[in-house]
């Protein structure tokens, strides 16, 4: 029968796709399909967002965002609250007499490394409560966002709560890194570019490699693939750079976007009623923080501040306090750069010094 | 080894009777054709080289900022090509060239074996042009490794196609292709011409005499072709391949009858043709040995050979993925790493890798199959010592020196054979399984092309982060450099296929044509621009400069200052003698000396400090200086190059004048040299300069240098920035401000004094600073306030020892008027007990080369000379001078006196060192008389004194001049030693009145002839024994080899 004769080919031809398949594996070799290939965040942390079971989700305009209900690791078992921020949930409506409080800011803001009544959030709300003042803070804190995001955060999900003050601590610390796949956080998020549709859900061929092979060298030969190769290189090169000023790459905010950034919040905030105050969160010094172009986005800021008028909470000067009072510059920070329980007790303090004359006239 | 195959014997007769071998001869040319197209074509216009280099230097630069084709094709000009054309321009003289003596104060040039006197690929040399001989010479070497690989296939039983293809893919192979230039590619034919005529032995049991002869040649002509280490390993391969051929034979015929007998004469027979071969080359053998005990090149090696990287093996597949220094698309010149060639001399294109991969189907039945597979196996774990196995081969005598680096042609002819063998098993036919076959190969062949792409991917994307301004190319080259080669492997590999499938023969034929066709396309047509062309005019060219150095200098010796200079070898082709050598060996013992003496750097040994001490041993006439700054005796010039350091400016306009105090240790200051850039656009102004007494503010010297001035010598077009320039923003140079010798300056300090009336910020020049300079001892300062450091400058005494002869472009022509003849004679002479003793002892600073000659103690010293003029131990005596008088004593304890030492040469004879003098007060020795330039109390007190010279002697006659022979004349009162300014090397010998005398070593590096009182003829030849015993072995040799051959033919007549 000429089918039992295909038997034995189609038999190599199945061992060899297997062992092909194997082989790819071992050596690690990965094309997924370009849903799953761009790059948003970094490619470690893409693979959380993907997933839509770590600490953060993929968001259309905010790009991204914590997710409600997740786990905070460093944490013993606080989970980021129902409506998507840190400590405790907030009711829609305000309580008379309690001043609310919005934190938009990154990782010292969000509290990374430190628990929620460790973070300078909640020991400003507790300082303020000890002198007489009842206030709530709603913390809108996301690690690795930008003040483009910060917008975003704040039309989205802050304006609804109508806080009494907005409490902003972007200066820089992402807005001057290279845009992953070169794409800026506007881009992103007017344009839709490199905004992948992961809801599609992987393809089969994203599960066989032997498929991604072939999808791969197709696109070698005959696709776009050199140009993504070359944009993806660039990127490895460019991050070495980026605390240049001659840096060629794309930054995630440009400087201009910084200082407009403010101003655009500031005139959201006051829209809103609010009132909204910049807060200077300084880094560890010596480190790859330390660079020119961090200290000027930190001069946009306060340009920008100042021709929008936004009160500066300059809590370096807290920082630089505390360490001339004895405490050791290396107890201020964790090991990453971001702010230790300490650093937090200094900047709620920081905060607490420059609200209360706010709050008492009120 | 393909022992059931039934095709009919074929002998070299037959081959060319039936025209396969002749038609396989024309193909090949055909494909050289191709691949020299671009010179062909071009004949009128170019040259085969890369002698476009030579435009990034002053000298030799035609066209400021020509871009040269090939950086790192250095060699062939600076060494291949010069030693041919000199090897040519002497026998033309009727010498044959055993020395050179235009470099490195003489050096062995026979011995040197790259040289490649007796080559027969250097043959079109002597006979034809020097463009025609460069492409010949090429073409001749590239057939020969071809058309020799053919007919040792056809020998296999490999038909015709096949044999063709294996020819043209290893002919084309990329340690033949990439080191077509070097002596390498025609040493590399020995392999195929060995084994052919190692086959043909083995296959004609009767008439074995002419493959026999033909063998002995090939070695003897390999041994010749100039690159021992490819002969080495090639001969490797042939005495395996001919042992498993003789064991194999034993296998299958030890039931017969005197078989072992008959093979161990067979053996026997093949050791004769090897030790005649070698024999007939003893004399370039015997010289070279003798060679490389006296080189380098056994300290450089330091016998630890670095195996071949694997991390890029993706390049087997894409050679041009990190780069290729032929294209604009270089990343770095270091990259892949070391560089290209030693990475791509493995490279045989994919194609025919992946069909030599197919062929192992069929190795179980095909031995000569098995026997290369296995060889280029062992091949791939040898060279990149895979799992450690490089030191298991180490074990094998010599294995261990022979750099893994030259063993490419190796790993290239077994893949090639393989392929070829592998086509031919396909091009008989295949039978039942042939669909099976073709499924096979095709789904091999996407693993392949995936495997190599992947692997390519992961190459570029560690290699994404290095640092290179030339990223920006990318896009240009790679993609299209991965989807060219793979297109040329698909249709390969489809023609592959066809060759699998057809049922047609001639069908198949087109396929393995298809095969051969893409991988001729993959190597030689892909790297046929590798080995640039030079247009007429740029091919050493006789520049103004040259003419006028070459006229001026004529055939004495110079030295030039820097790097911007006449890289050797390339001065042989202009006929100028500089102390400079490249041959990659360096005789040791003159290499070691010029390094200390003149700086430690790379392979073209520029100079970068120099003494007058120096000079006079070397025996330099002339000295070429850019920018004038002749920095003999001064100290900075090598200083402060690390890369990385930057340097502060100062503009000098109205009221940013810059000073700098210097402080002079010696009398005889005389020139200040002080590196400035000025701007581009920047003519009308000018500096002036001062110089003024610190203290007495007496102004010793002023001038005026007006921009413009400086500036022509700093266009942009014409300026080209040397490795050892500072790294400044912008270009600059030193620029020099000279003025009468103060004749007292020692111990006193000087201000310079740089200031502009008419520069303008933008408009101006620029001094530098760095903060950590100290050279001066003095202060700077810039608009009155200190800097911190000094500026770059520096400084010198005594210039007018070098008479200034001529300006030469930026170059300034010196005539060293202490200089010392190629051969002097000097009165004075000590012994030093080691090497390290004379360094010291030529490194003190009164240490004068013509007042005495520092003697090694080795083993050409005799005894009685040992005795009289050493040891020398005054270690124990006292040396003490008197506050306030210079004038040095010896003092005799026992006759309580003090012995006035009369001078230096005293001093430095007897072994005194300065550090064990002792300041005395007068008082000390109250009473005690003292001699003053007394010889007599000199040589009671025991130490050794020199007669001075009596006035009006004749000086030193050289009647002989010719690079092997001088003869010179002496006429002395008192016996003498004559200093030959040559570096020293066994093999010359002197004969004095005819008597023959040793030559001692002189001096470190030099030669000394002892030469009696009275007139004398001494005679100064170069007749190495190691070249008369390689002569005589020869002549033994061939009589053996010719002695063997009419023996037999006697033997057939009786």
């Amino acid at each position: 029968m000429p089918w039992t004769r295909a038997l034995p080919f189609a038999g190599l031809a199945a061992l060899f796709v297997g062992a092909c398949e194997l082989a790819l594996r071992v050596a690690d070799f990965e094309y997924p399909s370009d849903t799953q290939r761009t790059v948003v965040w970094s490619k470690e942390r893409d693979l959380e967002l993907r997933s839509a079971t770590g600490l953060h989700v993929l968001d259309r305009t905010q790009i991204w965002k914590p997710r409600p209900g997740a786990r905070i690791p460093w944490t013993k078992d606080e989970t980021v609250n129902a409506l998507g921020f840190r400590g405790p949930a907030l009711a829609r409506a305000k309580t008379p007499g309690v001043v609310r409080i919005a934190l938009l800011g990154p990782s010292s803001t969000f509290g990374v490394g430190v628990a929620w009544n460790e973070t300078y959030g909640a020991l400003l709300v507790k300082s303020l409560a000890s002198l007489g003042v009842r206030a709530e803070v709603l913390n809108a804190g996301v690690i690795g966002s930008t003040i483009r995001q910060g917008i975003e955060r704040y039309r989205e999900d802050v304006r609804p709560f109508e806080p009494d003050l907005v409490i902003s601590a972007y200066s820089g610390l992402h807005e001057h890194v290279q845009g992953a796949s070169c794409t800026s956080d506007d881009d992103r998020i007017e344009r839709g570019l490199g905004m992948p549709d992961w809801n599609r859900g992987a393809a089969l061929r994203d599960h066989v490699r032997v498929a991604q092979a072939v999808a791969w060298l197709r696109d070698v030969y005959f696709g776009d693939w050199w140009k993504e190769r070359e944009s993806a290189m660039q990127e490895v090169r460019l991050a070495k750079t980026v605390g240049t000023f001659d840096s060629a790459g794309v930054r995630r905010v440009s400087p201009p976007d910084m200082h407009d950034g403010w101003i655009e919040l500031a005139q959201l905030v006051r829209e809103d009623g609010g009132e909204l105050f910049a807060l200077h969160v300084p880094y560890k010094p010596g480190g790859p923080l330390d660079s020119p172009v961090m200290h000027y986005y930190q001069k946009a800021v306060e340009i920008g501040c100042e021709l929008a008028h936004i009160p500066l909470v300059e809590a370096r000067l807290t920082y630089f306090q505390g360490v001339t009072s004895g405490i050791k510059p290396a107890e201020l920070f964790l090991e990453d750069g971001d702010a230790s329980d300490c650093g937090h007790e200094l900047l709620a303090q920081s905060l607490v010094d420059a609200l209360l004359p706010r709050l008492a006239a009120k | 080894m393909a022992d059931r195959d039934c095709r009919p014997e074929r002998g070299v007769v037959s081959a060319f009777v039936r025209g396969e071998a002749l038609r396989g001869g024309l193909a090949l040319l055909l494909l050289l054709v191709a691949f020299f197209w671009t010179p062909l074509a071009r004949y009128d216009e170019v040259y085969y080289s890369s002698a476009d280099l030579l435009q990034d230097f002053s000298l030799t630069r035609v066209e400021p900022g020509y871009p040269a084709a090939n950086r790192i094709m250095s060699d062939e000009i600076t060494e291949m090509q010069p030693w041919a054309m000199f090897n040519r321009d002497e026998l033309r003289e009727g010498r044959i060239p055993w020395w050179n003596p235009w470099n490195g104060a003489g050096c062995p040039h026979f011995a040197n074996y790259q040289s490649a006197v007796f080559s027969v690929f250097t043959l079109p040399w002597y006979v034809l042009s020097t463009k025609a001989a460069l492409i010949a010479t090429a073409f001749l070497k590239l057939w020969a490794c071809g058309f020799f690989t053919f007919l040792f296939l056809q020998k296999r039983r490999v038909s015709f196609w096949p044999a063709l293809f294996g020819a043209s893919a290893f002919m084309f192979g990329g340690h033949n292709v990439l080191l077509v230039s070097f002596p390498h590619a025609g040493a590399q034919a020995v392999l195929p011409a060995g084994l052919y005529f190692a086959e043909c032995v083995l296959q004609r049991f009767e008439r074995r005499k002419a493959p026999l002869a033909g063998l002995a040649v090939t070695f003897t002509l390999g041994l010749l072709a100039g690159q021992p280490e490819v002969f080495y390993f090639s001969f490797a391969v042939i005495a395996t391949y001919v042992a498993a051929r003789l064991l194999l034979l034993l296998r299958r015929t030890r039931h017969e009858e005197g078989a072992v007998k008959r093979l161990l004469a067979l053996a026997g027979k093949f050791c004769f043709a090897g030790v005649v071969g070698a024999g007939l080359a003893a004399f370039q053998l015997l010289p070279f040995f003798e060679f490389l005990h006296h080189s380098r090149l056994y300290e450089q090696r330091s016998l630890v050979q670095t195996p071949l990287s694997t991390q890029y093996w993706p390049l087997l597949f894409f050679p041009d993925l990190l780069g290729n220094p032929s294209t604009p698309w270089v990343l770095s010149y270091t990259l892949p790493w070391p560089n290209y060639e030693l990475i791509h001399m493995a490279y045989a294109g994919a194609l025919v890798v992946f069909v030599a991969l197919v062929a192992l189907v069929f190795a179980r039945r095909d031995k000569t199959l098995a026997f290369f597979a296995l060889a280029g196996t062992a091949w791939l774990f040898y060279a990149y010592d895979l799992f450690g196995a490089a030191k298991f081969f180490a074990l094998i005598p010599s294995v261990d020196i022979a750099p893994m680096n030259r063993s490419q042609g190796v790993w290239l002819f077994c893949l090639a054979v393989c392929a070829s063998i592998g086509a031919e098993h396909l091009l008989r036919g295949l039978d039942k399984r042939r669909w099976l076959f073709a499924g096979g190969v095709l789904g091999a062949a996407l693993v392949f092309l995936a495997t190599f792409t992947i692997g390519a991917d992961r190459v570029l994307e560690a290699h994404s982060t290095f640092e290179s301004s030339n990223h920006k190319l990318f896009s240009l080259y790679v993609p299209q450099h991965v989807q060219h080669m793979s297109a040329l492997f698909a249709v390969g590999v489809l023609a592959l296929l066809v060759l699998v499938l057809a049922r047609w023969r001639p069908a198949r034929v087109l396929g393995l044509l298809g095969v051969a066709t893409c991988a001729f396309l993959a190597t030689g047509l892909h790297l046929r621009d590798y080995n640039p062309v030079t247009p007429d005019h740029l091919f050493l060219p006789a520049t103004p400069a040259m003419r006028e150095l070459t006229a001026r200098v004529g055939s004495e010796r110079l030295a030039i200052l820097g790097e911007d200079k006449l890289q050797p070898d390339t001065n042989l082709p202009y006929r100028l003698q500089t102390i400079d050598n490249y041959d990659g060996m360096w005789v040791q013992k003159y290499d070691h000396l010029y390094r200390d003496q003149f700086g430690d750097t790379g392979n073209w040994r520029p100079m970068l400090k120099a003494s007058s001490r120096a000079l006079k041993l070397f025996g330099v006439q002339w000295v070429l200086a850019k920018w004038g700054w002749n920095f003999v005796d001064s100290g900075f010039n090598p200083l402060n190059r690390e890369a990385g350091q930057k340097f502060l400016i100062h503009e000098i306009v109205p009221g940013g004048t810059v000073t700098q105090t210097i402080k002079a240790h010696k009398n005889g200051l005389q020139a200040v040299a002080v590196f400035l850039s000025v701007r581009p656009k920047s003519p009308g102004a000018h500096i002036d300069w001062k110089l003024e007494e610190v203290g007495s503010e007496k102004l010793v010297a002023e001038q005026r240098t007006t921009l413009a001035e400086i500036l022509s010598t700093l266009d942009s077009n014409h300026h080209l920035r040397m490795p050892s320039d500072y790294d400044v923003a912008l270009p600059g140079r030193n620029v020099v401000f000279r003025f009468p010798r103060i004749a007292d300056s020692k111990g006193k300090q000087y201000k310079l004094t740089l200031s502009s009336e008419d520069g303008r910020p933008g408009n101006c020049a620029h001094a530098w600073s760095a903060p950590l300079l100290a050279y001066g001892e003095g202060q700077a300062t810039w608009k009155d306030k200190p800097l911190k450091g000094e500026i770059l400058f520096d400084f010198a005494y005594d210039l007018d020892r070098f008479r200034e002869e001529a300006r030469i472009g930026d170059f300034v022509l010196y005539r060293y008027a202490e200089a010392l003849p190629f051969a002097h004679l000097v009165r004075g002479a000590v012994i030093a007990e080691d090497d390290e003793e004379a360094l010291e002892l030529l490194r003190v600073p009164s240490f004068d080369p013509a007042d005495i000659v520092v003697l090694s103690d080795d083993a050409t010293l005799p005894a009685d000379v040992r005795r009289e003029l050493g040891p020398v131990d005054n270690s124990q005596r006292r040396l003490v001078k008197f506050e306030g008088d210079d004038k040095v004593y010896v003092v005799e304890t026992d006759a309580r006196r003090l012995v006035h030492i009369q001078n230096e040469v005293v001093f430095l004879i007897n072994k005194f060192r300065w550090e064990k003098i002792e300041t005395v007060k007068a008082t000390e020795f109250e009473g005690w008389p003292r001699t003053f330039e007394d010889m007599q109390a000199q040589t009671e007190a025991g130490l050794r004194v020199v007669l001075p010279e009596v006035k009006g002697q004749e000086p030193l006659h050289t009647l002989v001049d010719e690079p092997t022979r001088k003869v010179f004349e002496v006429n002395r009162l008192w016996p003498t030693y004559v200093v030959i300014a040559q570096a020293w090397y066994p093999g010359w010998k002197a004969y004095v009145n005819g008597a023959q005398v040793p030559v001692w070593r002189a001096n470190y590096a030099f030669d000394a002839i002892a030469a009696p009182a009275g007139r004398s003829k001494i005679e100064f030849v170069y007749a190495p024994d190691s070249l008369r015993a390689g002569a005589w072995i020869g002549v033994v040799s061939a009589m053996a080899g010719l002695g063997a051959l009419l023996r037999r033919r006697r033997v057939r007549a009786a």
